[in-house]
């Protein structure tokens, strides 16, 4: 039997079927990346956390009642798990408050890394949302899935998180028209 | 400077930024990488952890003597009554996910909402969900209605006394709309469980707060988000003991505040819910 609906394959990945298993990390593993990329800022720790949720996810499938929660489960052990790795890297991550960027218009790299700080200066739900859709290109109702919330509110504070970027970035010298003649 | 309407620049540089390296997917070096795991997961197949013996539990060396099962049945049944006893009084035996859940499963539903923002004056909206699904909401001589069941970003806005229809017009406050959509869970409910996923991301969960008024405590309970960034008194969800269900929520943002109340006692006609009913009134 083709087993092709979400909740079919969690079924049968509860009963040990590895194929289904292997079916949803192909699903799943680049969106828990992004996610864990969210809130690690690095992409190494970002790939061992996505790499660690799975094998979580292996270990605890069987407690999931909800099979058609499944994205928004494992986005739920993906936080707990990046949360740790925060924890023990500590000395990571950035600092987009207290230092401001150093803007020279003719370089790539500081222009980016202006941008990166202003993605990482959001709130951890903005900043989820951000990722998740610049980094793969996710569709709203993808990132609905994972991040259990309705596209409406995924749209609403994409809005929101975008128009703090340009506020970040126009405060720190940069505009849209910078951007685009570089 | 471009409006920030117009952000197709700011599009590219966020992909250009974030996404310039994707991460290479495959299970089969997943595989090989976590064999521990590959093996917990296989292992659910041919249930080998029920299948073996294993060594003897407390259940099998009651259940082999009579008096012995005399004196558990003896026990379960004290525990029990004393369970009830203590049930009754607990101030503990409700949880958030208890409430949430209740709240998600009534049928109709009246919220009175008082939000201030920064530097504005106290606004108050009146929302009413039907059984269906559908929502009418009252701020001042605005009147929404909505078909959350549909889950389209749509609203069909009047003017409440001129019954004049105003989508499209720049000056509507659009935060409502905002609001109610942040209320609506994917399966078209209005859910807490949403509405608090839109506040500062450090909410990690919300948890009962310990109240001095032991007599307003049998009664009622009192949560609070289990954060860093909120500090206890920004967020306060009161909830009835009994029925679980909750009946104000308070959260107190940055230089504003939100306050909703919950009444379940107001059941609305199909045609108040319904926008060609309002015009033809």
């Amino acid at each position: 039997m083709e087993l092709n609906s979400e909740t079919q394959l969690v079924e049968a990945a509860q009963n040990g079927h590895l194929e289904s298993f292997g079916t949803l990390y192909e699903r799943y593993h680049s969106s828990m990346f992004a996610l864990a990329y969210s809130m690690l800022a690095d992409r190494d720790l970002a790939e061992d956390a996505a790499q660690e949720v799975f094998a979580r996810a292996c270990r605890d499938i069987g407690s999931l009642k909800s099979k058609e929660r499944f994205a928004a489960w494992l986005a739920g052990i993906c936080r707990n798990i990046s949360r740790q790795k925060l924890k023990a890297n500590k000395s990571r991550g950035f600092a987009p408050d207290n230092e401001p960027a150093v803007v020279k218009r003719d370089d790539t790299e500081d222009r980016r890394e202006a941008i990166r700080r202003a993605v990482w200066s959001l709130r951890e739900s903005e900043r989820e949302l951000i990722v998740m859709r610049y980094f793969d290109g996710f569709s709203q109702g993808q990132i609905s899935e994972v991040l259990d919330i309705s596209s409406q509110a995924v749209n609403g504070r994409l809005v929101r998180a975008k128009r703090k970027i340009a506020k970040y970035l126009k405060r720190n010298g940069y505009m849209g028209d910078d951007y685009e003649t570089s | 400077m471009k409006r920030p309407e117009n952000d197709k620049w700011l599009d590219k540089a966020l992909s250009e930024t974030i996404g310039w390296k994707k991460p290479r997917t495959d299970f089969e070096q997943w595989k090989q990488k976590h064999p521990e795991a590959v093996e917990m997961l296989t292992s659910r197949a041919d249930g080998q952890a029920s299948a073996s013996p294993g060594p003897p539990t407390i259940r099998r060396i009651i259940m082999k003597s009579p008096i012995t099962k005399l004196v558990a049945a003896a026990v379960i049944i004290i525990a029990v009554f004393v369970g009830i006893e203590q049930f009754d009084t607990d101030s503990s035996s409700v949880v958030w996910a208890d409430v949430a859940e209740r709240f998600e499963s009534v049928p109709f539903i009246n919220i009175t909402v008082y939000i201030r923002k920064p530097a504005t004056k106290t606004k108050k909206i009146e929302i009413w969900k039907s059984e269906d699904s559908r929502i009418r909401a009252h701020e001042g001589n605005t009147v929404f209605f909505a078909d959350i069941s549909k889950h389209k970003n749509e609203f069909t806005i009047f003017d409440r006394s001129t019954k004049k229809l105003l989508n499209g017009d720049e000056n509507l406050p659009a935060f409502i709309c905002t609001f109610i959509w942040e209320l609506c869970s994917k399966e078209g409910r209005f859910s807490l469980d949403t509405l608090t996923k839109s506040f500062p991301s450090d909410v990690k969960g919300i948890i009962p707060l310990e109240t001095a008024d032991t007599a307003a405590s049998k009664e009622t309970v009192l949560f609070r988000a289990k954060a860093k960034e909120i500090a206890p008194a920004r967020l306060k969800i009161w909830a009835l003991r009994k029925s679980k269900l909750p009946i104000r929520f308070f959260v107190r943002p940055e230089g504003g505040y939100m306050d909703l109340f919950f009444d379940y006692s107001e059941h609305k006609e199909a045609a108040f819910f319904d926008p060609v009913a309002f015009t033809n009134q």
